[in-house]
């Protein structure tokens, strides 16, 4: 695999002849007229569009970022840059193009999360409940004792918004950092097997089965209704006798998610019918995991489909389609693997993905079920 | 807006409000403001716990400290009936 670094910020060189390449549009070496690999246009691309906001933090590069002593203004952002910089340099030499440095010092300082419970969250807690205390010794001293519940509804407010602050909260560039890497993996495993065919996402049998995705190595355009692949635990699955049982074996990318979804929510879609699947789905990805905005299903004799407006992680979403565009439309991606998991549990089906895209802030995913509609099913 | 700050607001909206009617009723005794706005934190955290059990988990020792409170008035009123 070729390998190459940036050698200036929106510049790579080409890996055919080592000319400077600065225009993400251009597919092709005009030195030597080679292919750009995609991998090294996606990264100019970050990196042009970080240019243009014209943010001097984010147009810098890591070394300059911690050189320089932070300013009283600009220090959170600058030690923040750094930080990610620095993680982002390691990745570019390892694995170029799989994650731009320049878009992780993006979500790294401009995209936190809109919250009005954030940093003066604490302070603003503290004031409650000093103003709460002292309106409780003034109602005491002045003999007006009904001032004295406002003065308790004060303080619990203030008790409540310090408590709440105190716990642990991560914001969703972290997670979409936490996440890219892996998926870049996976990505590189698709790319280089090449497997051009459907996924199938397995039923489950039991209440406690992880839902599996399977990817045929071989075209298959009409697979049998179960590939019944509950007992295998290999990640490359090779059956001589039957090439519809060849391919690979995957957890679900939204298998843990659908867990702690199913975890808050306290139940188990297994159980559900296809209408409390409808309310538990939206109920759980909008509001136990906040994950997306709106979740809308529809059932139809062929299969699923599922249309899901991003909410707070439409930056990884957006992130996961451009990067690892493999994964996102052919296994789906996080977001959209934990509604296909959990339909794949309630319907007790196997599913074909036909289809998952991402446009302007929503999911389109189509699914299909293995071995025809409901009617010749049953 | 996020659940947690849905929870808060509410709950915030809630005990401004019904601390204003009691106040309002000529309602004294601090225990009784304490009791309402218990049972009110207690509700607005079982509806917003149906969506998220791990919040109903991380309040708990919200709710402790709110019941030794709770306690604490009650015995005191118990103590002062039987002197």
């Amino acid at each position: 695999m070729q390998r190459t670094a940036p050698t200036r910020l929106g510049a790579v060189t080409c890996p055919s002849c080592g000319a400077r390449r600065i225009l993400a549009e251009m597919l092709y070496c005009d030195q030597c007229g080679k292919r750009i690999p995609d991998s090294l246009t996606n990264k100019l691309g970050h990196l042009e569009s970080v240019e243009l906001r014209g943010d001097p933090h984010l147009t810098t590069t890591a070394e300059r970022v911690a050189a320089t002593p932070p300013s009283r203004q600009s220090s959170g952002v600058a030690t923040s840059s750094a930080r990610v910089a620095g993680l982002g340099d390691s990745t570019v030499k390892s694995q170029a193009g799989t994650i731009a440095r320049g878009q992780e010092m993006r979500h790294a300082s401009l995209d936190a999360p809109p919250s009005i419970l954030g940093g003066r969250q604490r302070i603003l807690g503290a004031s409650l409940v000093a103003f709460g205390v002292l309106i409780a010794v003034a109602s005491t001293v002045i003999g007006a004792a009904n001032l004295s519940g406002l003065g308790l509804a004060s303080f619990l407010i203030g008790l409540l918004l310090v408590y709440l602050h105190s716990r642990p909260s991560f914001g969703t560039e972290l997670v979409e950092a936490s996440l890219l890497s892996s998926l870049a993996n996976v990505e590189r495993i698709l790319r280089e097997l090449g497997p051009r065919t459907k996924a199938i996402y397995l039923k489950t049998v039991d209440r406690l089965d992880v839902p599996m995705v399977f990817l045929p190595l071989e075209e298959n355009p009409a697979p049998p209704s179960g590939l019944n692949l509950s007992g295998e635990d290999r990640l490359l699955v090779i059956d001589s006798g039957d090439s519809h049982r060849t391919g690979l074996l995957l957890e679900a990318p939204g298998a843990s998610l659908l867990a702690l979804m199913e975890k808050e929510l306290d139940l188990n879609f297994i159980d559900l019918g296809n209408e409390d699947f409808l309310n538990a789905i939206r109920s759980g990805m909008v509001e136990s995991l906040e994950v997306a905005a709106d979740v809308k299903a529809a059932f139809t004799q062929d299969g699923v489909s599922f249309r899901i407006r991003d909410g707070p992680l439409r930056n990884m979403s957006r992130s996961i389609a451009r990067l690892v565009p493999n994964v996102a439309s052919r296994l789906g991606c996080p977001i959209c693997s934990v509604a296909i998991c959990a339909a794949v549990k309630a319907i007790k089906r196997d599913l074909i993905l036909e289809g998952a895209t991402h446009q302007a802030g929503v999911h389109s995913v189509t699914l299909r079920f293995s071995g025809g509609s409901t009617d010749e099913a049953s | 807006m996020r659940l947690v700050e849905r929870y808060v607001l509410s709950y915030a909206l809630a005990i401004v409000l019904s601390g204003l009617l009691l106040m309002v009723m000529g309602i004294r005794e601090i225990e009784i403001y304490y009791a309402v706005y218990l049972i009110e934190f207690l509700i607005s955290l079982e509806l917003v716990a149906s969506f998220r059990r791990s919040l109903g988990r991380d309040l708990r020792p919200i709710i402790i400290v709110f019941l030794f409170g709770f306690a604490y008035t009650v015995a005191q009123r118990i103590l002062q009936i039987l002197s």
